[in-house]
């Protein structure tokens, strides 16, 4: 009865896929070129074993039930079948997908684009706690994206940055006034100090106290650095 | 006296106008911006003189790509002095400069830019004449220091009117904070003079001075030296940073000059405040003495100027989206990576359905992205000549989920 409904869902969705990407701009997907269109997820997953096929079903109307974008889980499975996983391992990544996206929307609400959902999904995923991610975004006016707030965040912690010190610090670089081109700067900045042998928590420390110091123009980027004049 | 003085300040115009002009428009954050824009400035200028004051507008127009800088201004002065006549009236002043250089400064890079300058001055078109230029520049800088060094070299089509010139300047630059610091020397060297009009109102070459030659309708000071000539400057700077606002200071000493020119040793100083709403905006108000200039043979002279900055994107066509502030392409933008020099390289993504997708070179290992991707969040990969895959380096990256790393592209 279940996998019946589920079989169901899963063609309602399926059905749905393209009346969502054509309502939804911001919705993860694209089709530039001349490359072939893209494959719902019933015939991604069709040669696969009926229970991993039942699970990504499950998710996916878990997924539509709660108004959450269904083009990333979508992408995760053509992403986990291109680099040769195991559809047990894909029903994995797409779940802690799902639950990420979940959390994110539970965190943020509803008024955040899809865009800044998936953003902050991976956030999630790298142990970014729901309370968080509410906190951060709320260092930011509500009108601005918090998108490249969260995938620079995301790629913090990635670098060995701990997830309470990256908050901390993003959060009072926002509320000096940073914006998006400050946060990519911080990214780049804290990449190349780590990479020179700098700790991580000791890069975001230094380039935070240097970046506040310096102050923020208006459009939200670092103060210009000195020139080198000639007298 | 009086308008030999008052034309020697125009003169002075004519002398400062690149500088100047370079001032309002090559701007700190020029060394971060990788993608291409266009900038126009406006400038008042004016020196006030004995006999009244000159003023003029500059106009700059910038054009920088990702290679190519572009640098063109033309001044306008006008100048009302000496209404009796005796033949010194100057109505009106035009310079024009063109200069084209590679690689603007870059912080956290060395580097190198050669420019080439063509000035045309002319106070009426009969006597204009045409000064050629080049600069070698080299430096190397992070946020928080930096040295650079500049090599010049001037020479004049009428070597009547200046002599050739070299010029070398070394300095270097601290900033803690919202605070910098720098020093730089210069050393400057002529050539001689090949000859002196016939007319001038001074014949006697036994000494360096400074003239006033009367036969040109370009009338103008003049060094008149049977020597090469040389001056040693030494120069300090500070300059603060709050939030919109910078003001900038500076005081230079020469160490070496020329008693003929008036004192062998010469102070000067000054310095800018510059201030806007947005960075496409800055207004500027610049003030300050300049010394004795022993190769256009200008008196010191004092300036003034009040300037406005608009800036553009309007010419971007490529986004490197591996650098700070491309971080997220903007969508109808081309986006670029630099991947390396390879045959051929690929990218899958979420884009592509996770399909790999030739990209297209864009020459030097720069790879065009595809086009029209909307906005959104993807993950991709890349990889050259078939090799393995992996995140585009300089985007921001997290874990696939499978074992693996991503690249992270943001369009808005």
């Amino acid at each position: 009865m279940i996998a019946s409904r589920s079989t169901s869902l899963a063609l309602m969705i399926h059905a749905a896929l393209p009346l969502a990407a054509a309502l939804h701009p911001a919705v993860v997907q694209a089709q530039p070129g001349s490359r072939a269109p893209a494959q719902s997820p019933a015939a991604l997953i069709a040669g696969w074993p009926a229970d991993s096929r039942a699970e990504i079903t499950a998710l996916l109307d878990s997924a539509a039930k709660a108004g959450l974008p269904i083009d990333p889980l979508r992408m995760k499975i053509a992403e986990g079948i291109a680099k040769d996983a195991a559809p047990a391992t894909i029903v994995n990544v797409v779940r802690a997908l799902h639950g990420g996206l979940h959390a994110a929307r539970q965190a943020l609400g509803v008024r955040i684009t899809d865009a800044e959902l998936v953003a902050a999904a991976a956030a999630v995923q790298s142990g970014v706690a729901p309370d968080q991610l509410r906190a951060l975004r709320g260092s930011i006016p509500a009108e601005r994206s918090g998108t490249q707030l969260f995938v620079v965040l995301t790629d913090l912690t990635h670098r060995g940055v701990p997830v309470e010190e990256g908050v901390a610090g993003l959060t009072r670089l926002a509320r000096a006034g940073a914006g998006d081109a400050a946060f990519a700067q911080l990214r780049l900045d804290v990449a190349r100090d780590v990479a020179s042998g700098v700790a991580a928590q000791a890069a975001m420390a230094r380039r935070e106290r240097e970046y506040i110091s310096r102050g923020f123009a208006p459009s939200g980027a670092i103060f210009p650095p000195p020139a080198p004049y000639e007298h | 006296m009086r308008p030999l003085r008052a034309l020697g300040a125009v003169a002075a115009g004519v002398a400062v106008a690149a500088s100047w002009s370079s001032l309002l428009t090559a701007q700190p954050d020029e060394r971060r911006i990788r993608d291409s824009s266009l900038t126009l400035s406006v400038t008042m200028r004016g020196w006030p003189t004995a006999a009244g004051p000159i003023q003029g507008p500059t106009v700059g127009l910038h054009l920088r790509t990702e290679w190519l800088w572009l640098r063109m201004h033309i001044d306008a002065s006008a100048a009302n002095i000496d209404r009796a006549g005796k033949g010194y009236a100057t109505p009106y002043l035009l310079d024009g400069q063109l200069a084209l250089s590679t690689q603007p400064m870059r912080l956290g890079k060395a580097g190198a830019d050669i420019s080439i300058g063509l000035a045309r001055d002319a106070f009426d078109p009969r006597a204009a004449w045409i000064q050629q230029s080049g600069s070698l520049r080299t430096w190397y800088g992070v946020a928080s220091h930096g040295v650079w060094a500049r090599a010049d070299a001037h020479a004049p089509l009428d070597a009547h009117a200046t002599p050739t010139s070299a010029e070398l300047q070394l300095g270097g630059w601290i900033a803690r904070g919202t605070t910098e610091v720098s020093a730089s020397v210069r050393h400057i060297q002529t050539g001689r003079l090949k000859a002196v009009g016939p007319d001038s109102t001074t014949t006697d070459l036994s000494a360096c001075r400074l003239d006033y030659d009367r036969s040109r309708v370009l009338q103008q000071y003049r060094t008149l030296c049977p020597q090469r000539l040389r001056t040693l400057d030494v120069g300090v700077g500070a300059a603060w940073s709050v939030h919109t606002t910078r003001i900038r200071l500076f005081a230079a000493h020469r160490v070496l000059g020329q008693a003929a020119f008036g004192a062998p040793r010469e102070s000067w100083a000054g310095g800018n405040i510059e201030f806007g709403w947005s960075d496409e905006m800055r207004f500027t108000l610049e003030a300050d003495r300049r010394p004795t200039d022993i190769v256009r043979g200008l008196p010191a002279h004092r300036r003034f100027a009040v300037g406005l900055r608009l800036s553009a994107g309007l010419l971007q066509r490529r986004y490197a989206v591996d650098e700070a502030r491309t971080d997220s392409l903007p969508a109808r933008r081309v986006g670029v990576l630099r991947l390396g020099v390879a045959a051929n390289a690929e990218v899958r993504g979420d884009f592509t359905d996770w399909q790999p997708v030739p990209l297209k070179s864009d020459g030097a290992g720069v790879w065009i992205l595809p086009s029209g991707i909307r906005h959104g969040v993807y993950m991709l990969s890349v990889r050259l000549d078939g090799g393995v895959w992996h995140a585009p380096p300089g985007l921001p990256t997290m874990a696939d989920g499978f074992g693996g790393m991503v690249g992270v592209l943001l369009v808005d």
